[in-house]
């Protein structure tokens, strides 16, 4: 599938940087785009899944307070993923397991290379994940050819607004308004999917 | 007309809130975008549930199936914070250095000048609030915020009516700056006790850049 | 903590072994070289950190592991009071010593310090069985909290070479005569910071006290933070019409805190 990085930290500066002057409500919404990325870090560390969840917030936590910190020299994310892995190791050696030395990552590696085993994931989780990659795959190819080319060429080519008018030779505003359209027929299917499974 | 049809209007205002959002996502976002993305985040658990799923599907759609989809520490952080901006109460007091002004501490002949000059840098990790006895009027707990009183400014020589919860806010916050600042000091100068019975005088690192 | 029928006598009537493993911890730093990691536990947050200190040498080494960005190591000041002897220290603490656990998978004694007033902090100390090195160490507060812990999770300890050089100089004392400190403390130069800082201290317990002009729109207050261990205690005052703020940073009690601030005698420069 698609990249992965380049789409990874748009409109985070915004957030970040509204955040750094204390507003909560960007903080809020960095917490829900990054706590399942942050989670799945720890839990290459950590197998409790209740662990897992406490040392997710206690990251967080750490970051908001060091925010005033945070210069903007690397991504928020590169950032932030650093806090985590150290909160994560920090867990580890207080409660007098040491983290092994294969455990250590790098930036490069806090993507997941496809293919890789994901042994830190609950049996339910994982067939959680492949039937919303198949919805969310079936979903796309359902959609009006316009409104697919859209959301493709920014979601895998990772284009912008303005060069993706420039490839389908349309205004700005209508990619805007298909990008957002597919991602609203998309929202349908998938959130029935995960309320289905939450009640 | 589809309901994909272009010509179709945005409609009511949560779609509105949720365009918001999407374009945020793709960090082509105008300020009128993100003032209502934020609102609406504060205001709408279901934009939050939204905003929270498209990353979901982003990160799938990604190839980042190990995701952890069920996570959500979004309200226990959201109450952690809320908590520690309420802990001080008042925006904090500049220290601005009157330059002209000296103090002496004179000890058995030897003078002291004070110790700092320069504004203390502001707090990045709250510590514990100690109860200071003997003020009567002070509240117990500090995590309501009550309505506070100006403080009128007034000459030294005079007494004014003191508002003793801000007054003393504004002490804690103090205290907190200086731990801050004087905590290294602090390890260095007591390194001159005899025994020092911390295994080592460390300064917990910052998680900074 | 402990009982008080167990607690040792005072006045030199302390069980020889006291007395020496106090002595033996006064010692450690000159006669022992020594790295290791230990964890440092306060306020809620843990830290792993490495240190490596080599015998009679005034400077160690920190290293955080945990650091989230690449901290350089720091260098940290190795103990050197003039050295107090268990009775002198008996008078403001009562101690305690028995067998130790296995730390850092080494044998140990530990010694308990129970204060006698409410003035200073109370420890427990894991003291190493070859060498009096502090292994472990727990500070107390006046009602039994556990305020902050460090403890190795391994260590490596060597005796000084025989060839080395003779230790270096104990650091020298000049005490400032200052009434109205609390009892067993006594106040001087701040080491390091000897025109700026003052330093005040029982032996053990330790506090830094430092000046500032006060800003004109504050009022005269007090107020107090603890992280850890460490209080931090500011109190703002005006003497003859000059505002001064008196910070006082260290392993004390509220009530110590608050009297040493107000024993400092502030004047304005003549």
């Amino acid at each position: 599938m698609g990249s992965g990085t380049l789409a990874l930290s748009d409109g985070d500066d915004k957030l970040v940087k509204r955040a750094k002057k204390g507003d909560s409500r960007a903080f809020d919404l960095l917490v829900l785009k990054y706590q399942g990325r942050v989670a799945q870090l720890i839990s290459r560390y950590l197998n409790n899944a209740a662990e897992v969840e406490d040392v997710t917030q206690e990251a967080f936590i750490k970051a908001y307070r060091a925010l005033p910190n945070f210069r903007g020299d690397s991504a928020f994310y590169t950032w932030l993923y650093r806090i985590a892995a150290n909160a994560a190791k920090n867990h580890l050696v207080a409660l007098g397991r040491r983290p092994t030395s294969d455990m250590a990552l790098d930036d490069s590696e806090v993507f997941d290379v496809p293919g890789r085993l994901k042994d830190h994931q609950s049996p339910d989780e994982v067939i959680m994940g492949q039937e919303l990659e198949v919805l969310i795959s079936r979903t796309i190819e359902e959609l009006p050819v316009e409104l697919r080319a859209a959301l493709t060429l920014r979601e895998f080519e990772g284009l912008s607004y303005e060069e993706i008018a420039d490839v389908l030779e349309c205004p700005i505003g209508t990619v805007r308004s298909r990008i957002f359209r597919a991602r609203e027929a998309i929202d349908v299917k998938v959130a029935q999917r995960i309320q289905g499974n939450e009640s | 007309m589809t309901k994909y049809d272009d010509n179709t209007t945005s409609g009511s205002a949560s779609s509105a809130d949720h365009e918001s959002l999407s374009v945020l996502m793709d960090g082509e976002a105008n300020d009128l975008d993100i003032a209502r993305a934020l609102r609406g985040v504060a205001e709408s658990d279901e934009l939050r549930a939204y905003w929270r799923r498209q990353h979901v599907v982003r990160d799938l759609m990604a190839g980042q199936s190990g995701t952890a989809i069920s996570v959500d520490v979004s309200e226990a952080v959201r109450t952690a914070i809320a908590s520690e901006k309420r802990r001080y109460a008042n925006p904090i007091i500049s220290m601005a250095v009157a330059a002209s002004v000296t103090v002496a501490v004179v000890l058995g002949g030897q003078q002291a000048l004070l110790f700092n000059d320069n504004p203390i840098n502001p707090v990045t990790a709250p510590g514990e609030i100690v109860q200071v006895p003997g003020t009567g009027a002070v509240q117990a707990s500090f995590a309501e915020s009550p309505v506070l009183q100006s403080r009128p400014v007034t000459a030294r020589s005079s007494v004014p009516p003191v508002d003793l919860y801000s007054n003393r806010v504004s002490y804690n916050r103090l205290a907190d700056e200086r731990f801050e600042s004087l905590l290294k000091v602090h390890n260095t100068t007591a390194s001159a006790a005899s025994i020092t019975p911390m295994v080592s005088r460390s300064i917990d690192p910052k998680d900074s850049q | 903590m402990l009982p008080a029928s167990v607690w040792a006598q005072t006045d030199c009537d302390l069980d020889p072994a006291i007395v020496d493993a106090v002595d033996q911890m006064q010692r450690s730093h000159q006669e022992f070289s020594y790295s290791g990691t230990f964890l440092k536990e306060s306020s809620g947050s843990r830290n792993f950190i490495e240190k490596s200190h080599r015998a009679g040498d005034e400077r160690g080494q920190l290293d955080y592991v945990n650091a989230s960005e690449t901290e350089e190591p720091q260098a940290v000041w190795a103990p050197r009071g003039p050295r107090m002897s268990a009775c002198e220290l008996g008078k403001l603490y009562a101690f305690h010593l028995e067998r130790g656990p296995k730390v850092a998978g080494r044998d140990s004694v530990l010694l308990h310090l129970r204060p006698r007033d409410g003035l200073r902090l109370g420890y427990r100390l894991a003291l190493d069985d070859a060498s009096g090195l502090i292994l472990k160490s727990e500070s107390f507060s006046e009602d039994g909290t556990l305020l902050e812990r460090h403890e190795y999770a391994s260590l490596t300890v060597t005796p000084k070479d025989e060839n080395s050089e003779a230790e270096g100089p104990t650091l020298l004392m000049q005490h400032l005569d200052i009434v109205g400190l609390p009892f067993g403390y006594k106040a001087s130069l701040a080491r390091g910071f000897e025109e700026k800082a003052l330093f005040v201290s029982d032996g053990i317990a330790a506090a830094t006290v430092v000046f500032e002009p006060l800003s004109d729109d504050l009022l005269p207050g007090e107020g107090a933070v603890r992280h850890g261990a460490t209080l931090t205690y500011s109190r703002g005052s005006v003497v003859s019409g000059t505002g001064v703020l008196v910070t006082v940073i260290g392993e004390v009690p509220l009530p110590a805190a608050r009297l040493i601030a107000e024993a400092v005698r502030v004047v304005p420069g003549r």
